[in-house]
């Protein structure tokens, strides 16, 4: 199985049209992706996104779970994954 | 750390001017670029100082100096922005995945022509975006 290039941390809505419009983009550059709801995210986030490379935060707040979408960009940070927070 | 703004940025447009010498400015390959947002809130002007004391750089500014892009110059790629995707242009949006980051000139180098075309333009302002509003915001 292909790894997954990007993992899109934040809460779907299908009525958000920036959420769409990630999609889109990313599928347009042939980056494969998945979101990882905030509330999925463990407190050893490595455990969730390792197979990752790299993490793009989503907008709308607030988030489901403030402390997932933090651990994930603490992680992000602190193990030199790319981010990109919108 | 986080507070409202002064004036909401829903549905508004407005150009961004990228600091010399960041990753932003070597991504846009540009020194300002008109962008759309949909935030109430943004960082608290009294926090910018910690911030960068903290390590975070400041990469791209309001007309007014407010923060606007913020990346860390010491981790491989590390970029948040205060405005967001927009319909119109979703391939702008890029990330430079997965292995080693290239040095701001060489992203530039690749990214540059795509990025170019949202270069603000002196001379033609833009017409009021329609405004969208979001149930939730950031």
């Amino acid at each position: 199985m292909a790894a997954t290039a990007v993992a899109i941390v934040g809460d779907f809505d299908p009525t958000n049209p920036t959420h769409r419009f990630t999609n889109e983009a990313l599928a347009r550059l042939r980056l494969s992706f998945e979101w990882v709801p905030t509330d999925h995210v463990p407190e050893q986030p490595a455990d969730r996104l390792r197979g990752y490379a790299g993490l793009w935060i989503a907008p709308a707040s607030p988030y489901r779970s403030m402390d997932g979408a933090l651990a994930a960009i603490r992680y992000a940070r602190e193990r030199g994954v790319p981010l990109v927070g919108t | 750390m986080i507070t409202a703004l002064a004036c909401s940025l829903v549905g508004q447009q407005q150009s961004v001017r990228l600091l010399p010498g960041t990753r932003a400015a070597a991504l846009y390959g540009a020194v300002s670029a008109v962008e759309d947002y949909y935030c109430n809130y943004g960082v608290n002007p009294d926090y910018v100082a910690r911030l960068q004391a903290g390590g975070l750089r400041v990469s791209g500014v309001g007309d007014e100096g407010e923060l606007r892009i913020v990346e860390l110059p010491d981790h491989p790629f590390f970029m948040a922005t205060l405005f967001r995707p927009r319909p119109a242009r979703p391939a702008r949006h890029r990330i430079r995945s997965c292995k080693a980051t290239p040095p701001p000139s060489a992203a530039a180098a690749s990214l540059g022509p795509r990025l170019a075309r949202r270069r603000s333009t002196p001379g033609s302002p833009r017409p009021p975006a329609a405004r969208r509003t979001p149930a939730k915001d950031c």
